[in-house]
This record gives structure tokens, sequence and C-alpha cells, in this order.
């Protein structure tokens, strides 16, 4: 320790002088008056706390070395990320989204205008994804709506149809509190989105608002299991027969977490959550890595069609790509069966997550640009490319990222951590702890206090609308009539990037 | 709290069934109380200010905030001990005798709920 000043000294001479200073209370406090016993006391419990660290306690070197100076440290460490939050990062800095592109989605959910001034703060030096516009960009008047049908390819009687490329992606009661679902659920009545229920039981609280739901089936099948966690067809039957349940989604993988189950942290169990999905309240709860029936691609697919065969319900599979090689055994297998699911979700291993093990979140997953454009092409090289449609997911919580997504070979976009942010997600970081300070990945009564249902899903609406908004003003520059026309020459690939390695194909965009 | 038996809030209660009537007392001004602060020379605001603390301290042991509320109990009855010791004398059969054995029962007690709550209190939990 150097600098001006010596902090080893001072902390040594720190520990001699709160004793002089109890003894010097102690006397005041004799001689002058019982007050100074005020004092005395305070000193003699810094004394006590002192002796404590440096000779009982073996876990900190610092505190066993210099004392209780040293827990000035501790306390700032404790408080660095807020310090660097709000007074040291920059605009562009902060992960997993950075300042600039959170403010886009809070303009856009209190409906403030989003333009900005003088420049842009982003990089330009070809590590990032651009869109390419036209010389001839289409009249808005020219612009068709957006439509897509789920279940269409298969003919199957309950389809269901979206009238806007987004959807909410997964979230159960659980990883979110009661009050952040039933505002999430209330706005995406309101502004006509699927909302996904995420691994959490029975949905009894996205059930709450009557907007349209997609149900999906995690590994652990909560609400919808055995006790060994295989399928019960009853209890699905039962679950697709809800009314505002319109798709089934069967989880294979999660971008933040390939090749693990959920995971819910015993701080967050509330004796609610142990019912609706059945688990205990002292541990924390882990699905298992993938679906007890399945072990390879035809046990994969046999799953799948009973599910359709279930529910009768268009039925989507979520996955985060891992070797294309499996994949493409599984198309292949898909097609031998026949057996096709209505789309395929592909979750970026930049997903977001409520808790994951570190390694999981950091290193597994391909990241969904690189993955989307893989999917994509291998679809079309099996022929069903057009049987089916197919899905991204992984941090598109702006228009840019999301109409990249549809240039790269989706059909519609999922976002959780943007809805999030909507409902006022202020990146605390503290979604695992069950004491999310702004109420929404929690389920203490208190902290969901400050979360107004009615006023949240008005901001999850005008999201929607602002989004909505910009989808077709980018349509227009990037010169398309339709989002179906996007393709991957609307997207100019960072130069680092190399899909070529993956894929071996070239992309029409091409690097710079 | 989580990760907690139910048994400390044995302890816990104790503390608050001598802190909370003691600090009432303290308040409302009993004859023993004013006597005894008299001999300390803090008569009337020390003995409202000890009193106020005691009742907070009682309080918050009834909360989530259970520590907090076990370390002031114990910087309270550190100055009644600091008090006995120099002022007032240790004879149970003398006046506010019957203090000084509850003083300890406190002590150790508040003690007891701040060893195994040490986790909840504020900055120095985590290396408690």
């Amino acid at each position: 320790m150097g600098g001006v000043v010596d902090l080893e000294r001072l902390s040594k001479a720190a520990n001699v002088a709160i004793v002089g200073f109890a003894v010097a209370a102690f006397f005041a406090g004799y001689h002058v008056s019982f007050y100074y016993h005020f004092l005395t006391v305070g000193f003699a419990m810094l004394v006590g706390l002192n002796f404590f660290y440096r000779h009982v306690q073996k876990e900190h070197a610092l505190l066993s070395n210099f004392g209780f100076m040293a827990q000035v440290r501790y306390v700032l460490e404790g408080i660095g990320p807020e310090l660097r939050q709000y007074l040291f990062m920059s605009d562009t800095e902060e992960r997993p989204f950075n300042r600039v592109q959170r403010s886009e989605v809070y303009r856009k959910a209190k409906g403030v205008d989003s333009s900005e001034a003088f420049g842009s703060l982003l990089e330009f030096d070809g590590s990032e994804f651009k869109l390419l516009h036209s010389l001839y960009p289409v009249p808005k008047s020219e612009l068709e709506s957006y439509s897509l049908t789920f279940g269409e390819e298969r003919g199957i009687a309950q389809t269901h149809v979206m009238t806007k490329p987004l959807m909410i992606s997964a979230m159960s009661f659980g990883s979110l509190g009661e009050h952040a679902i039933r505002a999430l659920a209330r706005g995406a009545k309101q502004a006509g989105v699927l909302m996904n229920t995420g691994e959490g039981g029975y949905p009894k609280h996205h059930l709450a608002e009557g907007c349209d739901l997609i149900f999906q089936m995690g590994t652990a099948k909560f609400g919808v299991r055995n006790g060994d966690a295989s399928l019960n067809d009853e209890k699905l039957r039962a679950i697709a027969d809800l009314e505002p349940v319109r798709v089934i989604e069967l989880k294979l993988s999660q971008g933040a977490k390939p090749g693990k189950g959920g995971l819910l942290p015993k701080e967050k169990i509330s004796q609610e959550i142990s019912d609706l999905r059945g688990v205990p309240m002292d541990r924390d709860v882990v699905s298992p890595p993938s679906h007890v029936e399945c072990h390879d691609a035809a046990s994969t697919v046999a799953l799948l069609a009973r599910v359709q065969e279930v529910s009768g319900l268009p039925v989507g599979i979520k996955l985060c790509l891992g070797r294309d090689r499996e994949l493409g055994e599984l198309i292949a297998e898909m097609k031998r069966q026949d057996v096709l699911p209505d789309y395929i979700a592909i979750d970026g291993a930049e997903g977001g997550t409520g808790a994951a093990p570190k390694a999981f979140m950091d290193d597994f997953g391909t990241p969904l640009f690189q993955a989307l454009p893989a999917v994509h092409r291998l679809l079309q090289e099996h022929g069903v490319r057009d049987r089916l449609k197919l899905f991204a997911a992984g941090k598109l919580i702006n228009p840019g990222r999301q109409i990249t997504a549809m240039s790269l070979g989706a059909d519609a976009v999922y976002s959780a951590r943007g809805f999030m942010l909507a409902l006022g997600c202020i990146q605390a970081l503290h979604c695992n702890t069950n004491g999310c300070p702004v109420g929404i990945t929690t389920h203490d009564r208190a902290l969901q206090a400050g979360l107004d249902i009615q006023k949240k899903s008005e901001r999850v609406v005008n999201y929607v609308h602002a989004l909505d908004h910009d989808w077709y003003e980018l349509l227009s520059a990037l010169g398309r009539r339709t989002f179906r026309d996007l393709d991957e020459s609307n997207v100019l690939m960072p130069a680092r990037l190399s899909l070529l390695d993956r894929t071996g194909q070239g992309v029409a965009g091409g690097a710079p | 709290m989580n990760g907690h038996s139910r048994w400390i809030w044995i302890p816990q209660l104790i503390v608050v069934g001598i802190l909370g009537p003691m600090g009432w007392g303290k308040l409302a001004g009993t004859v023993g109380e004013i006597e005894l602060f008299t001999m300390l020379g803090m008569e009337p605001t020390g003995r409202i200010l000890v009193g106020l603390v005691e009742l907070g301290a009682a309080a918050l042991l009834l909360t989530p905030y259970a520590a907090n509320g076990a370390v002031l109990a114990i910087s309270v009855m550190l100055g009644a001990l600091i008090a006995h010791s120099t002022h007032l004398g240790f004879d149970p059969t003398a006046e506010g005798g019957i203090f000084v054995i509850l003083l300890f029962v406190v002590l150790i007690s508040a003690h007891v709920v701040v060893y195994f709550r040490r986790k909840e209190l504020p900055f120095i939990g985590e290396t408690l």
C-alpha cells in the first residue's frame, strides 16, 4: 500500500487509537459526565469487533492483518456496482445492456421522443452489425402489414394469427413476481402480442389478464408432469384446453445455460410457487438438463409428435444452437417421421436468465447472429424452411437488432429483457436474490408494492407501439414491402465475424 | 429471514420481554428509575434517551432487522454494566438490584442473537 496516505500505518494506528479513545471516554464518563459513556460503549464495541477481526476470524486475510480499517475496502467493493453504474461507466460500457440501449427502451416505454442529437455513440470500425438501406425506400403507404399464422403449414384446426413480429419471451412466475407478470400480461393483451409463460407450472397469474399465451414445457415439465418428470397427457390436455393458451412450446435448451435445466434459487421460492410447481421450499429447484423422453433425434421427434397430437395446438421447439450437425440430424429425423414443429425458436447464447451457473452463462452456446443464418440455411438445405416458422431470441430489445434478426432468417422475435426494461428494470442484476429493487424479479411484497400493475402495463403497450412504428420505418428504408422480403443482403456483417467458418458459405451482405 | 431455525426467536423474545418494560418504565418515569438516573447525574434527559434506545432495540428485535436490535441491546447493556461498576454497585438485594440479574440475561441473549444473525448486519455482515 503506498500513495499519499500510508494506509498500512494508518490502519495500525487506528487499531491502537480506538483503545485509547475507549479509555479516555471512560475516564471522562467517570469524572466529568456519565454521558461520555455513550462514547465509551461505542468505542468498546468497535474494539470488540476489531479483536474478532484480528485474532478470531481466519476467512479474510486483509481484516486479520489490518483490522477494522480494511472493512472500508469491503464496503466500497459492496457498493462498487452502483458507483460504476451511476458515476464511472460511460454510456456504451455497461453489460448486458449499456445505457444507450436501455434508455431507448425507457423512452419508448414512457412514450417520449427517442431522437438523439449530434451523432451516434457507437463504434463505426466494422465491429458492429449495420443495416443496409436501399437507394429507393418504399413509400409507407405501400408497406404490407405483418401477419403470421401459427400452425398453417400443418393445416390444423386451431391456428393462431399474430399481427406483430414480437412476443414476450419465456418468464415464469417464480423468476418474476406476481405484479410483473400481471403488468406484462395486461400490456400484452392490450398491445396484442403473445406472452410465453416460461417453465413455471400452471400459469395462474399469466392467465389472470386474459392475454394470448404460449405455454412453455421446460425439461421439468412443471404443470404437465408425472412424478418422474415425464409427460402427463391429461394435464397437458387440460392446459391446452384453456382458452388463452394458443401455442405450446417445447423447450429443449436455453441460450443463457445451454445443456443445463432451469434454475430457481431457494430465496425465490414462496409457498405459492412451491404449490404451483410441486417442489420443496428449502432448496434450489434445478430442472433436468433434458426431457426424460429425449435421448436421441428419434425420441425427441416422438415427444414433439405426442405433444402436437395431445394438445391439438401449434407446437414449437426452442433451443440454443450447439453442434449444428446434431440439429441437422434432428431435422432429417423430423422429415423422416414427417413431424415438423410449427416453429423453431433459436435462443442466442447471449440470452437472459433469472439465474444460471456462471460458466454456462459465459462460455456456452452459439451467439444469435451466428446461429440464426446457420439454422435458416440448414432448414433450406433440408427443404423444410417453408414448412415451419423460425423465431429468434437473445438481447433483441431494440428495433435495429430485431430487424437484423428478421433479415438473418427470423419470421418473428422474442424479447424478455426488453419488456423488463419497459417495466422499469434498472439492471441492478439482483434477479437471483429475491431483492430486485424495482419489484420485478422478487416475491417480496414490500418491493412489489412499487410496481403499479396498471401504470406499468401502459409502459408495455407504449413500448410495443413505439417498436411497431420503428419496424415499418426501417422496413421502408430497407426498400422492402413486407417483413418476408428481408434477407441477409440487408445486413452488413462485422468484419471480425466469420460466418464463412461456421457454414462454409459466404453471406450476401459480405464483409467490408 | 431465511435460513434460521425458529429457536432463535426464544432469546429474541427474552430480550424484548425485559427491555420493553424497562424502556417503558424509563419513559414513564418510575420512582426507581428516577432515583437511579439521579445517581448518575442524567435525570431526566439520559433516562428518556436510554428508554428510547431500549424500546427501539425491542421493536427491531420483532422485525427482520433483529440483528440490529440485538446490537443496540448489547450497547445499552454495556452502558448499564458501566453504571453498575462505577456508581450503582452489584448488590442484587440493594435498590435496583434486580436489574443486575436481568442485565446479564439480556447481555447473553442478545449476544446469541447477534452471533446467529451476524450475516444480516449492515456493512459488516458479509465479513462476519
